[in-house]
């Protein structure tokens, strides 16, 4: 509903009349998020619009806010970037707090490899300043525009640097939060004036009611502030570059860098492979790269994509790729890790991809003929160290190869998601599945759905992606690991739609019938129903939370939780 | 504080025996506090001046599962590190280890209490290495955390591949952080999956001497970002000396003589894979690094070997703490910073101690990375005869003043015991919010009812 005046006034003296926004054509450019459609049961596009959206500068007019929404029937919902569905509004009588006036980044602690970032502080923001002192930070997949502390405290999101720089919500090391109620709490070593480097503590910690695996999603509260966790960066500080958007190619690949594309001939030795990279700690960075999307990866546009799948190449090599890349510090560690993984490769039967052949269509049409009855176009390096060696230092094809590194540095390393290429081959994307927890089990959710898939892709339903566009990697040194399951599908067809729905609530309910644990959609009012009774009735452990710390409900619950049904207590 | 014995104690066989004693509990409002380690104990984290019952899980022993390929373990309670050492081992794998716990510490209470381990590039997090939790909640009501909270059984979780390693959920939740550190306050845990890590299958201790702590720090930084080596931690002379001469006061004042002011203790090694390799890569980049400080890799000092303190500081030390072996008492106070901020802080000890008569030689200092060195565990002890009722007071006015002092500098009790307890005072939102999630945890105080005035 559309503030009364003196609603209006009472925000506007909190945060300025100039910013607080109420015309409608505003409000509705945030009540439109990524695949709507599917979140919404009746298909449609929008969300509902906002009551208002205010732009707050500090914790303090965020305190007021909170303040007002306690005695008010408003909700606030704090959004920083905003990219998925889980940043709308649930209802019209919600006050979106839009958080990007707050974008600075309050401290870079390079010695104790610690930074201190406001809700608007993206990710390629910090790691731009990072990578010049050898630092980076986790940044999810997503891509680098997202917001650090919307991944880190409040969301979810799996990034491809995993393997070295584990998983937003583990590298949280405090946080400022500003309660349903407007109080202030800091927690860990910063609430005590010590630092910013430990979210643990003093005794019990709070960090494990403030976000969870899944985050609250702005449903308890808002953070205003939080320190992450850094990591080493061994790549280059710097680097020249040509070519254009997207396509941008290293006038040199980094020294002591490698970027390699690695094929195994199943999904076992695919499996085996990355326990052994992870326990060598070899990756700086990993991708579980589908078929699908390495012929996505190697084309500019849906013809091209057709006719590179029309050429038969890419289910012969590419339905187990992993796209790595690794630094190192010395010359010694480098070249302990290309032994290592020349190790790895022979011991699992697999293949670096070469890079030097070209990857055009008309290349790819023809190696399609050539190769048309040959079962595993890679035999030939799968059997010989001496081809492969050949395949990556050879002048052969030097800038075919330069190009398709320069590929991985930008995916691996800067995390410059091509998200337009990603929509690309239907404009919608889903995703299902994606528990965190071993490896194998990443894969075993990948296997659901590419099976569950197959029904729909026959149907013509969703893109005829093969089925598996299991994607993700390993994290920590391979203890963990993740897969989600993405659904390329067309907005446009309700029939399309309809199918995504099927396939993500099916997803949910295999989740506990399989025991494939709890995917990356089973967070919500909604979910937290299904989900809650099959895992301990976590669900009522979140109401509670819910109804002490948000009595009056100012933050909007429906992507965390409803408050407490007292029917539901079970003491 | 007055303590106060238990008025029975209890060992319930297993977690539905566990079960019905908190619901009793909760109706009879009976106070408990859960123990899992052998005494004797070091700290006061069981003391309480209420009535109490002791809920003795130590007997608890079952190491069930011991998986290499995703290098995890589940532990319950009771058992102790030699225990879950023995059942790695022939799996090619081990444990980060405090350094030199007792040898009736229980691993459980050890891990759920953020003690801090040896081998600092190994803990990304500072939960690790905790993965999923099994626990009973303050009302009894039965819950599992992590990748273990579901959906499934354990059983079927593990037959499509699931190992329960993944800490966070389900959902919205994270409760094994809000039991970590809770001192038995928050519910009572039954069984924990722990990350484990390969063993080295060949190691090259190395030592760094300096005279002063600061002359080590920069080196620490250099190797702890570059995540090269193992287990790596400080010590001062006195420090070193007591985990080394165990119960030989005349060693142990010999040791104190001989050794360098401060030492740092560097393990390399080489694993499953290109372990000669991998060793020699590693002593070269780190003698680097020391080189670039004025430092160098050592095997040995007059005094001591490498090897020996790492075989120390991997090991149990025996039932009674390293720290009491010549003297019988200790006063231990400990806290996180960053490792800059270590000189300072133990300064700040020591200009206390020396208002209650003690000399810095007589102090020992333990300088512990934690979470891949973004923070550190600094640790000050003073050892003393406990039979004198007069040094027992001294050192608890010492204890005092020193953690008032070290608040105000910037010490952050993450762990508190003893005079520490008062820090909860210097956030209250953070303590308001600790005791709502309290009364919802154990919303009838039966769980260790009165620690920190919970």
């Amino acid at each position: 509903m559309p503030l009364d005046e003196r609603t209006y006034e009472t925000l506007t003296g909190i945060v300025g009349e100039l910013w607080v926004e109420r015309a409608p054509c505003v409000l509705d450019t945030y009540a439109y998020y990524q695949n709507p459609e599917t979140m919404n049961q009746d298909g449609s596009q929008w969300l509902p619009r906002p009551a208002a959206v205010l732009l707050p500068d500090s914790a303090e007019e965020i305190q007021e806010i909170m303040r007002f929404c306690s005695r008010s029937k408003y909700m606030a919902k704090p959004i920083s970037t905003g990219f998925h569905t889980a940043a709308a509004a649930s209802n019209d009588d919600t006050i979106i707090l839009d958080l990007k006036r707050m974008n600075r980044i309050l401290d870079i602690d390079e010695k104790n490899q610690i930074a201190v970032v406001e809700p608007y502080v993206r990710g390629i923001d910090l790691q731009t300043q990072l990578l010049k002192v050898g630092l980076n930070c986790h940044i999810v997949s997503a891509g680098a525009m997202h917001s650090l502390l919307a991944s880190h405290a409040a969301a979810w999101g799996y990034g491809v640097t995993g393997s070295s720089t584990s998983y937003s919500g583990r590298n949280l090391l405090g946080v400022e939060w500003v309660l349903p109620n407007g109080d202030i709490v800091t927690l860990g070593s910063s609430g005590f004036g010590a630092g910013w480097f430990s979210c643990e503590g003093p005794g019990p910690s709070m960090r494990g009611v403030m976000r969870g695996f899944h985050g609250t999603f702005g449903g308890l509260g808002v953070f205003t502030k939080c320190s992450i966790k850094l990591y080493k960066y061994d790549g280059p500080r710097s680097w020249d570059f040509e070519g254009q958007s997207p396509n941008y190619v290293l006038k040199e690949i980094p020294k002591r860098g490698k970027f390699v594309a690695i094929a195994f001939p199943s999904r076992k030795a695919e499996r085996d492979g990355g326990y052994k990279m992870g326990e060598a700690e070899l990756n700086y960075g990993e991708f579980r790269t589908p078929m699908f999307f390495t012929a996505l990866g190697l084309t500019n546009n849906n013809l091209e994509l057709k006719e590179a799948l029309d050429s038969g190449l890419f289910p012969k090599f590419a339905n187990h790729v992993l796209s790595c890349a690794f630094f190192a510090a010395s010359d010694g560690e480098f070249a302990w890790k290309e032994e290592a993984l020349a190790e790895i490769i022979k011991e699992t039967n697999a293949a670096p991809v070469p890079f030097n052949l070209s990857a055009s269509i008309r290349s790819l049409k023809l190696a399609g003929k050539l190769l048309a009855g040959v079962k595993d176009p890679l035999a030939p390096l799968r059997k010989s160290p001496a081809l492969r060696r050949f395949a990556e230092s050879s002048s052969f094809g030097a800038a075919q190869r330069r190009a398709t590194q320069s590929r991985l540095f930008w995916l691996l390393v800067r995390n410059a998601v091509n998200i337009q290429s990603a929509f690309r081959p239907s404009q919608g994307m889903a995703t299902m599945m994606g528990a965190f927890d071993t490896w194998d089990l990443a894969h075993a959710q990948a296997e659901y759905a590419a099976k569950a898939k197959q029904k729909y892709i026959e149907q013509g339903l969703i893109i005829a992606d093969g089925g598996d566009l299991g994607a993700g990697g390993t994290f920590e040194s391979g203890h963990l690991g993740y897969l989600e399951g993405i659904i390329l599908y067309d907005p446009s067809n309700p029939a399309s739609v309809e199918a995504v729905r099927d396939l993500v609530e099916g997803g949910l309910r295999a989740s506990i019938d399989e025991a494939l644990g709890v995917p990356i959609a089973g967070f919500g009012v909604n979910a937290n129903k299904e989900l809650g009774p099959a895992c301990y009735h976590y669900d009522r452990w979140v109401a509670r939370l819910k109804s002490a710390l948000d009595p009056n409900t100012a933050s909007d619950p429906f992507f965390y939780s409803e408050p407490e049904d007292e029917d539901d207590n079970p003491t | 504080m007055i303590v106060r014995p238990p008025s029975r104690v209890l060992a319930p066989g297993d977690v539905p025996e566990l079960q019905r004693l908190i619901e009793d509990a909760n109706e009879a409002e009976e106070n408990l506090v859960v123990m899992s380690s052998g005494s004797p104990h070091v700290r006061d984290g069981l003391a309480t001046a209420e009535a109490h019952a002791l809920v003795d899980l130590s007997a608890w022993k079952r190491v069930d599962l011991v998986d290499r390929r995703n290098r995890v373990c589940r532990v319950e309670p009771g058992v102790t590190y030699d225990e879950l050492l023995a059942a790695l081992q022939p799996h090619g794998m081990t444990l980060p280890m405090p350094l030199a716990p007792r040898s009736t510490k229980s691993v459980l209470a050890a891990v759920m209490d953020r003690e801090p381990s040896t081998w600092p590039n190994k803990q990304w997090d500072g939960s690790d290495p905790v993965g999923s939790t099994e626990f009973l909640f303050g009302t009894g009501e039965h819950f599992r955390t992590g990748a273990a909270g579901g959906p499934g059984s354990i059983d079927a979780q593990r037959k499509v591949g699931g190992a329960q390693k993944f800490s966070s959920g389900p959902s919205h939740t994270d409760f094994h952080r809000v039991l970590q550190g809770a001192q038995g306050t928050m519910g009572v845990v039954t069984w924990a999956t722990l990350r484990a890590e390969l063993a080295p299958s060949i190691e090259d201790p190395h030592l760094l001497r300096a005279d002063s702590l600061d002359a080590l720090i920069p080196y620490v930084y250099d190797v702890q970002r570059a995540l090269l080596g193992e287990q790596s931690f400080i010590l001062n002379a006195r420090a070193a000396a007591m985990l080394m001469a165990g119960m030989d006061a005349g060693l142990l004042v010999a040791l104190c003589e001989s050794l360098p002011p401060f030492l740092c203790l560097q393990n390399i090694a080489g694993f499953e894979r290109l372990p000669e390799e991998r060793l020699a890569y590693q002593r070269d980049d780190i003698g680097a690094h020391a080189s670039r400080h004025g430092l160098e890799l050592l095997q040995a000092l007059d005094a001591v070997s490498a090897r020996d303190l790492l075989s120390h500081a991997n090991n149990t030390c025996g039932e009674i703490d390293w720290r009491q072996h010549v003297h019988g008492g200790c006063l231990s106070v400990f806290f996180l910073s960053t490792l800059d901020r270590a000189p300072e802080l133990a300064a700040c000890f020591t200009e206390s101690a020396k208002d209650y008569g003690v000399h810095e030689s007589e102090i020992g200092l333990y300088v512990q990375p934690v979470v891949q060195n973004h923070g550190c565990h600094i640790e000050l002890t003073v050892s003393y005869d406990p039979s004198s009722g007069t040094a027992e007071a001294n050192m608890q006015r010492l204890e005092e003043d020193a953690v008032t002092r070290l608040l105000d500098a910037g010490a952050f009790f993450s762990r508190p015991y003893g005079t520490a307890d008062r820090i909860f005072a210097k956030n209250p939102a953070n303590f308001a919010l600790i005791r709502q999630v309290k009364s919802l945890f154990d919303p009838n105080r039966v769980l260790h009812r009165g620690k920190w005035g919970l």
